[in-house]
C-alpha cells in the first residue's frame, strides 16, 4: 500500500516547484543542462551565506561590478526612458544568460568559496541558443528602465495587482523599473517562466495596450503560422510573438522577427521580411472566416515595379507611433519607403476596410491628418505624404523636396483647372468622356458599358491606377476585381501601374507606333471608352473636327491616335495627373475654364512661326482659345509642322 | 565556589533526548572533542553554548568598585538598557548564541562575517542600509540595522509569515508576499521556527526564523548541521514554496 | 550631535599627541555614560570611531567631493572591526574581517590606509592585530597565518621567524622582553616568539583544563611587568602567567552572573595590573584584580554609547585609553580608564 502509494507520487511527474524547471540543474534533475554530482536545486542561484548580496541571497558572482561598458544596451527612437546599465534583479538573471559565467560558478557550495560546479557533457558558460542573450541586449528587450508613462499613450503601468510587476531598480526600495522580474518568475513552472499567460499578447499588453489591436486583421487573424506550425497556432494566438521577439529580435529597434530569412535582400532581418513572414506563398495557412491565406505581398515586390521597401532596413520610424521622427537626412539617395509607412500593423484592418487604419497622412491643404476611430485617412492623404510637397513620413517638420518630380498634392487640388477625379469629382462634366451614358441628373442608367459603375461624379482612387496588374481583369475601380492582392505594392507594368500604359514616341521620320493597337493603352481604356476616342458622329469623344477630313476622321483622337499619326496618349495628356505642373504648354486664354488635362511631353515644341490668332511666337507649345473662344492647338509634333494653321482649331460642339 | 553548586534552569537541557545527545557527542559542538565529556556531568556539554543560570547573587561577591550596585546588577544578562537603545533583534535569542562564537576565533566559520569579504559591493551595502522597518506593521522586515550585520546571508531574528498573509517584504513599500511563496508551517517539514517571547505557542505574527531554524546546533545525519538535507533542495523547499 | 563627539574626539586625541595625558571628563557630552571606579576615578566613555575623520583624518576637498558623488563614504569606513591596536607613536590600526582589510589610520599625519595584502599575502580574514618596532602584524585564521606590513601598508616579510599557524587568532607584543604571543586556537595553544635571535621560542598550553592548559584560547594581553593573560574561551577563564610564562592563576567560569566568563572576548591589562575582560555574548566588560575578585563591569548590549554588541577585541594604549571593537556595531569604542570623578 505504502509502496503503492508512493508510486503514485512519483507517477504524478515533476514537481510544480522549481524542481519541475529547467532552472533545476541538480544531477538528478534530468534537464539538459544539469549538474555532474551537485544534486541540489537552490543552490545554483542561492547561497544561506556568504552572499554576494542579501537579496535574494545570490550564490554568484556577477558579470560586472559597476556598470562598465560589459553590454551594449537597447535603444530605439521610441523609447522614451533611459536604459544605462542593468540593475536589480537582471543582473542577477544576466550572470548565466549573458555567457559570461560559467553556470556552475558559485560563491559557495558545502561552505567552500568560489567553486565551479562540472555541468553535464562539459557544458561550461550557457550554450548558444535562445536561452543565452549575450552581452549585447540591444535585441532584447530594455530592462532596468523606469517606464516614462507620460510621454507615450500606448505605455501604461501594469494595474495593481497584476502579476507583471515593476521591481525594484537603482533606487533602493522603489519598484519603479522593468526588470527580468517583471516578466519572468525564475521559479515558475509556466512557459519560458512567464508570470503570466501571453496566449494572444496578454502579457505584453499588460503594459502595451496598443489602441485599435483588438478586433485588426492581424489580432482577428484564424490563419495558422507557421502554414504548417506543430500547435496550430493562428496569427491572431501568437499575437505580438508574431511579428516582435522580446528577446534575440532580428530586427533591434523594434524587436521584430522573421521566420523569413530567405527573401533576397542583404538584410535579412530587414523589418519588411517580417511582413513577409507571413505574406508570401504559403506564408500561412488559409484563414477559414476568409477563405484564403494571408496576402502574397512577396510577389509583388519583386515586380518590375514596386515600392522599394528592399532598399533601406528599419530606416524609417513609424508615423503612427507617438514619437516625430528624425527627419530624413540625406535626400540624393534613391526613394525608398517601408511598409510602415503606409500601414500600421497593430491597427490595420483588410480591404474592403480600412488598409490605412491608425495612419497619419497629409491633407489637401499640407496639414497633418489623423487616422482614428473618428476620421478615416483617405488614401491620397498617405500617398501625399511622398508624393507631395516632401519626402515626408510626417508633417511638420519635413525637409524641402528636392528639385524633379511633381507635387500631386498640389496636382490634385479641387481648384484646378483639370485633374483626375482624385479628391473629388472631375470638373470635365462632359458626358462624352466618361464611358458611361448618364442622365443629366447624373443617376446610372443601368447600360453603363463594361459594368465599370463609374460616371461624372464618380472619384477614382491612386490605386485605381497604380496597382497590381492582375485587378486589370476587372474595368473600373481596381477595388472591384476579384484578383489581388490589390494595392500599390508592384506591378509587372511600369511605373506601377495596374495595366499598360505606353508613353514610347517616336523620332522625327517614324511614328512611335507601327499601328495603332488599344493595348499599348489598355489602363486608360479600363474607365474610358475607347469607342468614344475612334468612333464617329454620336459616339464621339468631344475632340472633333466638323466636317473633318474623310469619313469618321472628324473625331480628333482618331486622327492623333489611329490615323495620322499614331501618337500615344501621353504626347498630349503628358501629366494625367493634372494641368497644374505642366511646364511645356502655353495656355492662351483656357485657363479658368478647361484645359481638358491637355499638357505636352516634352518631345512636342513650339512652332517656329507666328500664332495666326495672335501674333505672337509662343515660346512653349501653345494650347489656347482663339479670340473667337475656340480652342486651338499651335505647336510642332516631332520637330515637324503638323499644323497648317487652320486645322490647328479645335471646334467644341457646344461652345 | 564549585560547578556543583550552579543550579540549571535551561528547561530543553533537563531531559536532553538521548540520540540527540549521541549526535552532539560526536560532533564538532562538542568542544571537548569527539566523545569526551566533563568529569561534571552536570553541565557537560551544553555549558558550551547554553549558559548556565546562576541565582543573582547567589555566589559573586559584590564588584569591589560598586559595592551598593543593587541586587538585579548581580546578573550578567542585565541586557535591558533603561536609558539607551535596545538591540534590534527580535528574536535574536538563539542566534546570538550562534554568532558569539563563530567568528573565524573560537569556530572557524564565521557566517556573518563573510559575504562582504569578497563579494558585497558598495552600491549594495549601500543598498541593504536603506531598507528599514517600519515597526509595528506587518513587514516581513529585517530590523534596523540588522540588515547590515547578516548582510550576504539568509535572514535571521525575522518574522515568518505563519499563519499570516498580510506581510510584505523588506520594509512599507515593498509589494506585499504572495503567500504562495511560503510553506505554509515549515515545523511540520521538521524545521524549527522560534517565538519572540520565547514561548512554545507560536502566535500568528510572532514566529520567527533564526540560525536554529534550519541547523540543529545538537547535530543531525545532514552536515552542517542542517535539519533536512540539501539533496534536491529539501531543506529550503521547507520553507519556500518555489 | 555626531559630529559634535567626533570633533571632541579628534580634539582629545590631538592633545594626546602633545603629551598632555588628556584626563579628558569633558570630552564627552553631559549624559555619555561614567562607571566608577572608585578613589575619586571613572572609566569614562570618549567617543566612537566608525570611520578616519572620527580621528580628524579629513580627506581634501576634492576627496570629500567625490564621495559625496559616488557615495562611498561608507566603504571607507568600519564595516566589522574586531580587533585593534596602537602604536607608541598613535597609530590605530584595526581589523576589519567583513572587509577583508586592516584600518590603518594615522591621526598625527591625518592619513588613513586601507590594507588588503596583495597576491598570496592578501588578508582573508584578519582578526588581531599588533605592531611590532614600527611593523604592523595581522593575524588572519584563515589564511593560517600571519602577514606582516610596513608604514606605508606594504607586505614585508615577518620581522620574526614564526611557527607554523592553524588558526592564528590573536597577537600581543612585550617589547622589553623581547617576546611576540601568537594564539592558534586550533591547536589550543600560544606560541611565544623570540623577537631577538637566539631567544627562545615556548608553545604554552596543549588541550586541556589544567592550569596551564587551554580549551579553545583567544585573545591575549600582556602588561608592562611581562604578565600574560590568555582569554582561554571554551574553559571559560581567564589565565594569567608570570613573566617567566608559568601559570599564575586564573579566574572566570560559564554563568551569567558577575564574574562569569561565558564568552571572553578580549583582554586588556592595564597600568594598575587591573584585567579587563570582554565578553561577547553579554556584551560587558568586566573588570578583575590579578586575583580574580570582580571589580566592577560596564557596557551591556545595545547601540548607544557605551554599550556592545557582539564585540570582540580590545587594546590599551599607552595614555589609559581602552579600544573596544564594537564588531556587529561598525565602530571602535573609547574609554578613559583613568578619568577624574567630576
Amino acid at each position: 500500500m505504502i509502496a503503492l502509494a508512493l508510486v503514485l507520487q512519483l507517477g504524478l511527474g515533476a514537481p510544480a516547484d522549481v524542481r519541475g524547471t529547467k532552472h533545476n540543474l541538480a544531477a538528478s534533475s534530468g534537464n539538459a543542462i544539469r549538474a555532474l554530482g551537485v544534486d541540489e536545486v537552490c543552490v545554483f542561484c542561492h547561497t544561506p551565506h556568504g552572499a554576494y548580496q542579501s537579496r535574494p541571497v545570490w550564490n554568484r558572482d556577477l558579470s560586472y561590478q559597476d556598470g562598465a561598458s560589459l553590454y551594449a544596451l537597447y535603444g530605439s527612437t521610441t523609447l522614451d526612458s533611459s536604459v544605462v546599465r542593468p540593475t536589480g534583479a537582471s543582473k542577477l538573471c544576466l550572470s548565466c544568460h549573458d555567457g559570461t559565467l560559467a553556470i556552475g560558478s558559485l560563491m559557495n557550495l558545502d561552505a567552500v568559496r568560489n567553486v565551479t560546479v562540472p555541468m553535464q557533457g562539459g557544458v561550461t558558460t550557457m550554450p548558444a541558443g535562445r536561452t543565452r542573450l549575450g552581452t549585447d541586449l540591444r535585441n532584447d528587450h530594455p530592462i532596468s528602465m523606469v517606464p516614462n508613462v507620460a510621454a507615450d499613450p500606448e505605455i501604461q503601468l501594469p494595474p495593481p495587482g497584476d502579476p507583471v510587476r515593476l521591481r525594484e531598480g537603482s533606487t533602493p526600495g522603489q519598484k519603479d523599473t522593468v526588470q527580468c522580474t517583471s516578466c519572468h518568475d525564475p521559479h515558475l513552472t509556466s512557459y519560458k517562466f512567464l508570470v503570466k499567460d501571453n496566449d494572444r499578447g496578454a502579457l505584453c499588453l499588460t503594459c502595451h495596450p496598443k489602441p485599435g489591436w483588438l478586433g485588426s486583421r492581424h489580432e482577428a487573424s484564424l490563419a495558422t503560422y507557421p502554414a504548417n506550425g506543430p500547435n496550430g497556432a493562428t496569427v491572431g494566438d501568437l499575437g505580438c510573438l508574431a511579428c516582435h521577439a522580446p528577446h534575440n529580435g532580428q530586427s533591434p529597434s523594434r524587436l521584430l522577427h522573421t521566420n523569413n530569412l530567405s527573401v533576397g535582400t542583404p538584410r535579412p532581418w530587414a523589418e519588411e521580411n517580417v511582413c513577409f513572414s507571413c505574406h508570401q506563398p504559403g506564408g500561412t495557412g488559409v484563414d477559414p472566416a476568409r477563405g484564403r491565406a494571408a496576402p502574397d505581398l512577396l510577389t509583388q515586390f519583386q515586380k518590375l515595379t514596386h515600392h522599394p521597401v528592399e532598399l533601406k532596413t528599419d530606416e524609417h520610424q513609424p508615423v503612427f507611433t507617438s514619437h516625430l521622427p528624425a527627419p530624413e537626412t540625406t535626400l540624393n539617395q534613391r526613394k525608398h519607403v517601408e511598409c510602415v509607412d503606409c500601414h500600421n500593423p497593430h491597427r490595420v484592418q483588410a480591404l474592403p476596410g480600412n488598409v490605412h487604419e491608425g495612419m497619419k497622412g497629409i491633407s489637401l491643404s499640407g496639414g497633418e491628418v489623423v487616422d482614428d476611430e473618428v476620421n478615416d485617412l483617405r488614401q491620397y492623404e498617405v500617398c501625399f505624404r511622398c508624393h507631395g510637397d516632401a519626402f515626408a513620413t510626417f508633417v511638420p517638420p519635413a525637409p524641402t523636396r528636392p528639385p524633379g518630380g511633381s507635387n500631386k498634392r498640389l496636382e490634385f487640388q479641387p481648384t484646378n483647372d483639370s485633374f483626375h477625379p482624385v479628391p473629388e469629382p472631375g470638373r470635365n462634366q462632359s458626358t462624352y468622356l466618361n464611358n458611361v451614358d448618364d442622365a443629366p441628373d447624373g443617376q446610372l442608367r443601368g447600360n453603363d458599358w463594361q459594368g465599370n459603375r463609374l460616371n461624372r461624379f464618380s472619384t477614382v482612387l491612386c490605386s485605381d491606377c497604380h496597382n497590381n496588374e492582375a485587378t486589370a481583369d476587372t474595368p473600373g475601380s481596381a477595388r472591384g476585381s476579384p484578383s489581388g492582392p490589390k494595392g500599390p505594392h508592384g506591378s509587372s507594368n511600369a511605373r506601377l501601374l495596374r495595366a499598360s500604359y505606353s508613353t514610347q514616341v517616336g523620332t522625327p521620320g517614324g511614328a512611335p507606333f507601327g499601328g495603332y493597337s488599344p493595348s499599348n493603352f489598355a489602363l486608360c481604356f479600363l474607365c474610358h471608352d475607347e469607342r468614344r476616342l475612334r468612333g464617329v458622329s454620336v459616339n464621339r469623344s468631344n475632340f472633333f473636327q466638323q466636317g473633318g477630313v474623310g469619313a469618321g476622321r472628324d473625331n480628333l483622337h482618331q486622327v492623333h491616335l489611329v490615323d495620322r499619326t499614331n501618337a500615344a496618349c501621353h504626347e498630349c495628356h503628358y501629366n494625367v495627373h493634372s494641368n497644374v505642373q505642366a511646364a511645356n504648354t502655353d495656355y492662351r486664354n483656357v485657363l479658368g475654364t478647361d484645359t481638358h488635362l491637355v499638357n505636352f511631353a516634352p518631345n512636342v515644341r513650339p512652332f517656329p512661326g507666328p500664332d495666326p490668332y495672335y501674333g505672337d511666337r509662343p515660346a512653349l507649345p501653345r494650347y489656347g482659345r482663339t479670340p473667337g473662344n475656340r480652342p486651338y492647338c499651335f505647336l510642332s509634333c516631332h520637330g515637324r509642322d503638323a499644323m497648317d494653321g487652320v486645322k490647328t482649331v479645335y471646334l467644341p460642339p457646344n461652345p | 565556589m564549585t560547578a556543583a553548586a550552579r543550579l540549571l534552569v535551561v528547561a530543553a537541557l533537563a531531559a536532553p533526548p538521548p540520540p540527540r545527545a549521541s549526535l552532539l557527542d560526536a560532533s564538532r559542538h562538542n568542544f571537548f572533542g569527539p566523545g569526551a565529556h566533563a568529569p561534571d556531568a552536570a553541565i557537560d556539554l551544553c555549558q558550551f553554548c547554553h549558559v548556565p543560570n546562576r541565582l543573582p547573587g547567589a555566589a559573586a561577591p559584590p564588584p569591589r568598585w560598586a559595592p551598593d550596585a543593587p541586587p538585579q546588577a548581580a546578573a550578567l544578562d542585565v541586557r535591558a538598557d533603561p536609558h539607551g537603545q535596545p538591540l534590534p533583534l527580535r528574536f535574536a535569542g538563539s542566534t546570538l548564541r550562534c554568532l558569539s562564537c563563530h567568528d573565524s576565533t573560537v569556530s572557524r566559520i564565521a557566517i556573518p562575517f563573510r559575504p562582504s569579504s569578497t563579494s558585497l559591493r558598495g552600491d549594495e551595502v549601500a543598498a541593504d542600509r536603506h531598507r528599514r522597518d517600519a515597526p509595528g506593521d506587518a513587514y516581513l522586515a529585517i530590523p534596523d540595522g540588522w540588515a547590515g550585520r547578516v548582510m550576504g546571508n539568509h535572514p535571521v531574528g525575522v518574522p515568518y509569515p505563519l499563519g499570516s498573509g498580510g506581510y510584505r517584504l523588506y520594509g512599507p513599500r515593498a509589494s506585499p508576499l504572495g503567500t504562495d511563496d511560503w510553506q505554509a508551517d515549515p515545523r511540520l517539514r521538521g524545521l524549527k521556527l522560534f517565538s519572540d517571547r520565547s514561548g512554545f505557542v507560536l502566535p500568528a505574527g510572532g514566529a520567527g526564523v533564526e540560525c536554529a531554524s534550519c541547523h540543529d546546533p545538537h547535530g543531525t545525519p545532514h552536515r552542517p548541521f542542517l535539519r533536512l538535507p540539501k539533496a534536491r533542495s529539501e531543506l529550503c523547499l521547507g520553507c519556500h514554496a518555489k | 550631535m555626531r559630529s559634535a563627539r567626533a570633533i571632541a574626539l579628534a580634539a582629545s586625541l590631538a592633545a594626546a599627541c602633545a603629551h598632555a595625558p588628556a584626563r579628558t571628563a569633558g570630552t564627552h557630552l553631559p549624559g555619555d555614560p561614567a562607571w566608577p571606579r572608585g578613589e575619586g576615578r571613572t572609566i569614562a566613555w570618549l567617543g566612537e570611531v566608525r570611520g578616519p575623520e572620527d580621528l580628524g583624518i579629513v580627506r581634501g576637498f576634492l576627496g570629500r567631493v567625490w564621495a559625496v558623488v559616488t557615495g562611498r563614504r561608507d566603504v571607507e569606513g568600519l564595516y566589522r572591526p574586531s580587533g585593534v591596536a596602537v602604536d607608541a607613536d598613535g597609530r590605530v590600526a584595526i581589523a576589519d574581517p567583513g572587509r577583508r582589510t586592516v584600518h590603518l589610520y594615522d591621526p598625527a599625519r591625518r592619513e588613513a590606509r586601507r590594507i588588503r595584502g596583495e597576491g598570496r599575502a592578501a588578508l582573508v580574514f584578519p582578526v588581531a592585530v599588533a605592531f611590532v618596532r614600527g611593523t604592523l602584524l595581522v593575524a588572519d585564521p584563515d589564511a593560517g597565518a600571519v602577514r606582516a606590513f610596513d608604514r606605508r601598508g606594504r607586505a614585508v616579510p615577518a620581522p620574526v621567524p614564526l611557527p607554523p599557524l592553524r588558526r592564528p587568532v590573536a597577537l600581543a607584543v612585550d617589547e622589553a622582553r623581547g617576546r611576540l604571543f601568537v594564539t592558534d586556537t586550533a591547536a589550543h595553544a600560544v606560541h611565544v616568539v623570540p623577537l631577538a635571535p637566539g631567544g627562545e621560542a615556548r608553545v604554552l598550553g596543549g588541550r586541556g583544563a589544567d592550569p596551564g592548559r587551554f580549551n579553545y584560547p583567544t585573545h591575549l594581553a600582556v602588561d608592562a611587568e611581562g604578565r600574560l593573560a590568555v582569554c582561554d574561551a571554551m574553559n571559560f577563564r581567564v589565565q594569567l602567567f608570570d613573566a617567566a610564562l608559568r601559570p599564575a592563576g586564573a579566574f572566570g567560569q560559564a554563568g551569567d552572573g558577575l564574574g562569569d566568563l561565558p564568552r571572553p572576548k578580549g583582554i586588556a591589562v592595564d597600568r594598575d595590573g587591573v584585567v579587563f575582560v570582554l565578553d561577547g555574548y553579554y556584551d560587558v566588560i568586566q573588570a578583575f584584580d590579578r586575583g580574580g575578585r570582580l571589580l566592577g563591569a560596564l557596557g551591556g548590549s545595545g547601540v548607544g554609547p557605551g554599550r556592545l554588541w557582539l564585540a570582540a577585541g580590545m587594546a590599551l594604549d599607552a595614555r589609559g585609553r581602552l579600544w573596544v571593537a564594537d564588531t556587529f556595531n561598525g565602530r571602535v569604542q573609547l574609554f578613559d580608564l583613568e578619568a577624574r570623578t567630576p
